[in-house]
């Protein structure tokens, strides 16, 4: 343990001052690309008693996700199990009300009539979810480094839900299509490869800081 | 009413917590504090996990790596042993997940029994223990035949079992430490009590009575004639069913 002793003393503060960097990159990222996507031409005339629950929805269900996943927890490992489990139960059935019951009840688009439209339309969306999602899924992966946790993949799962959740909230500012079938092919299942990739992502890491040469730092 | 210089004492706090949270803030001098007290127990929970000294020991220096790469992550008041538990825990699963093609070396380091020793350091260390030899063997050989079928039930069985009566943790913590909800620790933990009753019969009454161990799934299972009751048995099988949170 002498080696150990000889590093640096550690900033206290120091999970404080990483959410924040974190949440300030992740605020950034979602920003940027909700400046960049744009929002549909007619969003300033969609019903309000639609857009509002939409969107209440969707962000709330991603922060529920991101904090879930992303937490200390009690002893340092993470969420419990319970807590885990409940967010990823919960959390779709969730995003699948605001879908069936706010999203989709808005104007429909000629273009959702089309199917061959639809189709491309939503592996646009699709595309564009998981591009977004993945560099918040990262900031969560790189928010937990040096960190054990109890249940990687549920944890990474959860992290996936959450930031597949936030790009889903950006993407219905900017997508003009409508219709149950673009929403639920193109806006909610990407968030399942994204999941996924957490949960893969997460539970390799445990081997890789495994093998990683013990030199003190906090990485 | 606490004085101003009295309020950044709290006198209630396990000494092992507070000596994390001064290493987390930055005091580094307190590290050896921390090994001090948390060491013995961490190494004492892999070694009875791996049955490997040398393991043990090494795991238990990546626990603490682990515990000083992770210190500016610590939550102030925090227990601090469940967390090192886990890691530990989770350091061991890694290393047997590596090393699970090499039977060979796994059935080796089994068979030397908890700490290593021989039956010859055994006798010797009873034989100058005095008149209370014989109890001191007596409790040896429990303490092995516990160990020994611990270490023929499932890892998580087992691990249920240790944290909860070995280490004195409640059922939150341990199902925090293996990543579990409590109703399933309180399952693995009945299952190696029932399982535990059924194998220490059979080694107290030195016979196979109603009971097929499986070595190949490590595995307990019964059949329809329940074991001999015997009276260690007996009273083993009552303080089992007794401890069953």
């Amino acid at each position: 343990m002498a080696a150990v002793s000889r590093q640096a003393a550690t900033p206290p503060d120091t999970w404080r001052r990483r959410v924040v960097i974190h949440g300030v990159l992740a605020a950034a990222w979602m920003i940027g690309v909700t400046a960049l996507l744009g929002a549909r031409g007619d969003w300033s005339e969609l019903p309000r008693d639609l857009v509002i629950p939409t969107l209440v929805g969707l962000l709330g269900s991603a922060m529920l996700a991101s904090v879930g996943g992303t937490s200390r927890g009690r002893i340092m490992v993470g969420a419990s199990s319970e807590v885990l489990f409940g967010l990823l139960a919960s959390i779709p059935v969730l995003l699948l009300v605001v879908v069936t019951m706010f999203d989709l009840q808005g104007p429909e688009t000629p273009l959702s009539v089309d199917p061959g439209a639809t189709f491309a339309g939503a592996v646009k969306c699709d595309l564009l979810i998981i591009g977004v999602g993945l560099p918040l899924l990262g900031l969560g992966w790189a928010l937990l480094r040096g960190l054990i946790l109890a249940r990687p993949a549920l944890s990474g799962a959860c992290v996936g839900l959450g930031a597949a959740t936030w790009a889903h909230a950006i993407l219905r500012v900017h997508c003009p299509m409508g219709g149950a079938s673009h929403a639920i092919i193109g806006h909610l299942l990407p968030a399942i490869p994204v999941m996924a990739l957490g949960a893969w992502v997460f539970s390799a890491r445990a081997h890789v800081d495994r093998a990683t040469p013990a030199d003190g730092s906090d990485r | 009413m606490l004085l101003p210089w009295m309020a950044s004492v709290d006198v209630t706090a396990d000494p092992l917590d507070q000596a994390m949270a001064r290493f987390a803030s930055g005091e580094d001098a307190a590290l050896g504090d921390v090994y001090d007290l948390a060491s013995p127990a961490v190494f004492t929970f892999l070694l009875r996990l791996c049955r490997d000294r040398l393991m043990a020991e090494d795991l238990t220096q990546e626990t603490f790596l682990r515990l000083h790469r992770a210190r500016g992550l610590y939550r102030a008041g925090a227990p601090v042993m469940p967390w090192a538990y886990t890691i530990a825990r989770r350091l061991f699963l890694d290393a047997v997940r590596a090393q699970r093609h090499d039977t060979a070396t796994t059935h080796g380091s089994a068979d030397r029994g908890d700490g290593g020793e021989t039956p010859a350091a055994m006798a010797r260390e009873i034989a100058a223990t005095g008149p209370s030899a014989e109890e001191l063997l007596a409790d040896r050989q429990l303490a092995a035949a516990v160990d020994a079928a611990l270490s023929r039930l499932p890892e998580a069985q087992a691990s249920a079992f240790r944290l909860l009566k070995g280490e004195g943790l409640s059922v939150a913590e341990t199902a925090a430490i293996m990543g579990t909800t409590r109703g399933a620790v309180k399952l693995r933990a009945h299952r190696a009590y029932e399982a535990l009753r059924v194998l220490l019969a059979v080694h107290l009454t030195g016979r196979v009575a109603g009971a097929v161990v499986n070595p190949g799934d490590r595995r307990v299972s019964k059949q329809t004639e329940p074991p001999a009751p015997g009276p260690t048995a007996g009273s083993l099988s009552s303080k089992s069913r007794g401890d069953t949170p």
